[in-house]
């Protein structure tokens, strides 16, 4: 591969940053107190509508635009580097399912509506100690007529408040093992519990169930969820990545700026090394975050390997970015109104969401060896 | 290469090796230590100061040095592994190279040594634990899985995490050559690299050490039975390997310059005052003495 981006790539990401550092700002969460409600998560989510964001990777039969990771990268980097609060991730992954997983029927009925921006998604897949990868113990499905009925709980539910859909992952009662179901999210029996989520900048909710109505995606859950298990893995690595990079600007640009005993802190050898090794581990996790990018766009056998070691990688590297980096503000830098918190809290929520960096390299260490027996 | 000399490492352009012009020749008079391969090469780079009244980076030059002209003698260097010398201490007493043996020009050597550095860097950039030589991370979890190391936990967390290093530098090396063949300006990402990638081998060879447990403190055990070595690469030899590790963040610029460079250069932090570096070299040292 060629692993220089191209001048259509840059362009992409620079209009990406140009558009979102002139429209996002942060500054309603810099009030001590506040809560992902003084996000504007509603108003940025119509600023990305009015770029097409939602229907990046909408195939164009269905009204989107059909880009590859690669693209969906320039843009969610760009997404994660400012810690844009937005339903983005939430239509994004259940665009994923659908788009994978659904019936021709289901894909018309929802994906045009996601692509226009008139309609969002949320998936729901883990269970409330945070395991996704099934089965489901909180959550089944029982055949009635045409559809089915869900009963039960899910977990740390990106965008769930906000989705007019629900992907949702349930125990088939029947079948014996897990599969997806379509859901209305504005249906009775479908109740959406935001909860006290430390990284105020992302909506993350708990899922009650009850008999609510629900089409079984077509796609075999045991088919769909490693394939949507390696891109959300991928999209959280690229938003780490992104974000790690930003968090070493900033604490760099203020070591220049910062002065102690007559000259700036980022002379003194201590936070210069610190800030090298932030560097070094920074430029790792977005190679290894576009190689995943590169790999899930190409279907390559490696995509799988390359997908956890991008999350394993860059969600330690930007929990580590963003501590250092309150530690080299010093005082400041522990304070709700500086922003070096919110990347704390959306580092450590991103290494613990959909399997940390240990489950993650622990996965690693199963491919090779499975690929070595 | 005949660079380093006892009195620093590091501050390279401090060196005290004189060039003195002698009609058609110069003659040098000096002490290099770190001299790589210097019992086994006929010819060598050689840094020299020609000019003592100019600050310590400019009155630099490079010659073309026959080892075995009169003058030169060369003492070998025992590093801890114990293993056949590699580096060397060379004694230069009134060397005649002739004038023509110069590179470049006169004044031109530090130039020429930083560029040679740069890309004794890149060099550096392969796969193994030993400056791009020897075992990679993936050798060790092949070795590892055969003894059956991986099935303790903890173990195997970290070697998975070595793993996962392990790919991203190759990544990172490609990245570079990618950058190169598309005519990109290559940066200092040469210091970046090795900044990384010499823990990332300490770390390598001192995990497979670990797994071998006392028997990894016996000379020449090796800890992967079916790992063979590779003849003309010594580091192949897992237990050299480690043993010489300590090295891979001295050599070619230490892991606390090589930091300082990626932080002054990269991320354009302030640099590091000398205050010898604008004073003529022989005034400096009176001063230092």
């Amino acid at each position: 591969m060629d692993f220089s981006l191209s001048e259509d790539n840059l362009l992409l990401r620079q209009s990406a940053r140009t558009f979102l550092e002139k429209e996002i700002s942060l500054a309603r969460l810099q009030v001590p107190g506040a809560t992902v409600a003084d996000a504007s998560y509603e108003a940025n989510w119509t600023k990305i509508v009015s770029m097409g964001w939602q229907g990046l990777v909408i195939d164009e039969a269905h009204g989107g635009l059909g880009l590859s990771c690669i693209d969906l990268a320039m843009i969610l980097g760009e997404m994660g580097r400012m810690l844009v609060p937005s339903p983005f991730l939430g239509t994004l992954f259940g665009s994923w399912a659908l788009h994978k997983g659904g019936s021709e029927e289901q894909k018309k009925t929802i994906l045009p509506d996601v692509a226009a921006g008139k309609t969002r998604l949320a998936l729901a897949v883990a269970d409330s100690n945070g395991a996704a990868d099934g089965p489901c113990r909180e959550a089944t499905a029982t055949r009635h007529g045409r559809t089915y009925r869900l009963t039960g709980a899910k977990s740390f539910v990106i965008d769930a408040a906000s989705a007019d859909w629900l992907v949702v992952a349930a125990q088939d009662e029947r079948a014996g093992h897990r599969a997806f179901f379509l859901v209305d999210a504005r249906q009775e029996g479908v109740q959406t519990d935001p909860l006290p989520w430390r990284d105020v900048t992302r909506e993350v909710c708990d899922l009650r169930l009850k008999d609510a109505e629900g089409e079984k995606l077509a796609a075999d859950g045991a088919v769909l969820w490693p394939w949507l298990r390696d891109r959300i893995l991928f999209a959280l690595a690229t938003e780490s990545a992104a974000g790690a990079q930003r968090v070493l600007e900033m604490t760099t640009d203020y070591a220049k700026e910062r002065v102690a005993f007559g000259k700036a802190i980022g002379s003194y050898q201590a936070i210069k090394h610190s800030l090298a090794d932030m560097l070094g581990k920074a430029e790792c996790s977005n190679v290894a975050a576009l190689y995943a990018a590169w790999a899930l766009s190409e279907e390559h056998p490696r995509a799988s390997l390359a997908a956890a070691m991008a999350k394993a990688f860059a969600c330690d590297a930007y929990v580590s970015a963003a501590h250092r980096s309150i530690q080299i503000f010093g005082a400041i830098g522990f304070t709700w109104e500086m922003v070096n918190h919110l990347y704390y809290k959306r580092a450590r929520a991103n290494a613990e969401l959909f399997g940390s960096p240990r489950a993650q390299r622990g996965r690693v260490i199963d491919m090779v060896e499975t690929k070595a027996a | 290469m005949l660079f380093s000399e006892p009195s620093g490492g590091s501050d390279l352009s401090n060196l005290r090796t004189i060039a003195r012009r002698d009609g058609d020749h110069y003659v040098v008079k000096g002490h290099k230590i770190w001299t790589s391969l210097a019992h086994k090469a006929k010819v060598g780079v050689l840094v020299a100061r020609t000019q003592a009244d100019l600050p310590k980076h400019k009155g630099l030059s490079q010659f073309l040095i026959d080892m075995d002209t009169p003058g030169v003698r060369i003492r070998p260097i025992i590093d801890m592994s114990g293993h056949e010398n590699e580096y060397n201490e060379v004694f230069l007493e009134d060397v005649r190279i002739p004038a023509d043996r110069l590179l470049g020009k006169e004044g031109e050597g530090w130039l020429l040594s930083t560029t040679q550095l740069q890309t004794e860097r890149v060099a550096l950039s392969r796969p193994g634990a030993i400056w791009g030589h020897g075992p990679s991370a993936r050798e060790l979890v092949e070795g590892l899985a055969e003894i059956g190391a991986l099935d303790d936990g903890a173990l195997r967390d970290e070697a998975a995490d070595v793993y996962v290093e392990g790919e991203i530098l190759r990544l990172l090396a490609w990245r570079s050559l990618s950058d190169r063949m598309n005519a990109r300006t290559p940066g200092p990402e040469g210091a970046i690299h090795k900044m990384l990638a010499a823990p990332h081998g300490q770390r390598v060879v001192d995990l497979a050490k670990r797994a071998q447990g006392p028997r990894g403190m016996i000379a020449g055990e090796k800890p992967f039975p079916s790992q063979l070595e590779q003849g003309d690469d010594p580091y192949s030899d897992w237990d050299y390997a480690f043993w010489f590790s300590p090295a891979v963040t001295l050599g070619v610029g230490t892991q606390e310059i090589l930091k300082n460079v990626v932080a002054e250069r990269m991320l354009g932090l302030p640099r590091e005052l000398d205050p010898t570096a604008q004073l003529p070299w022989s005034e400096a040292r009176r001063k230092a003495s």
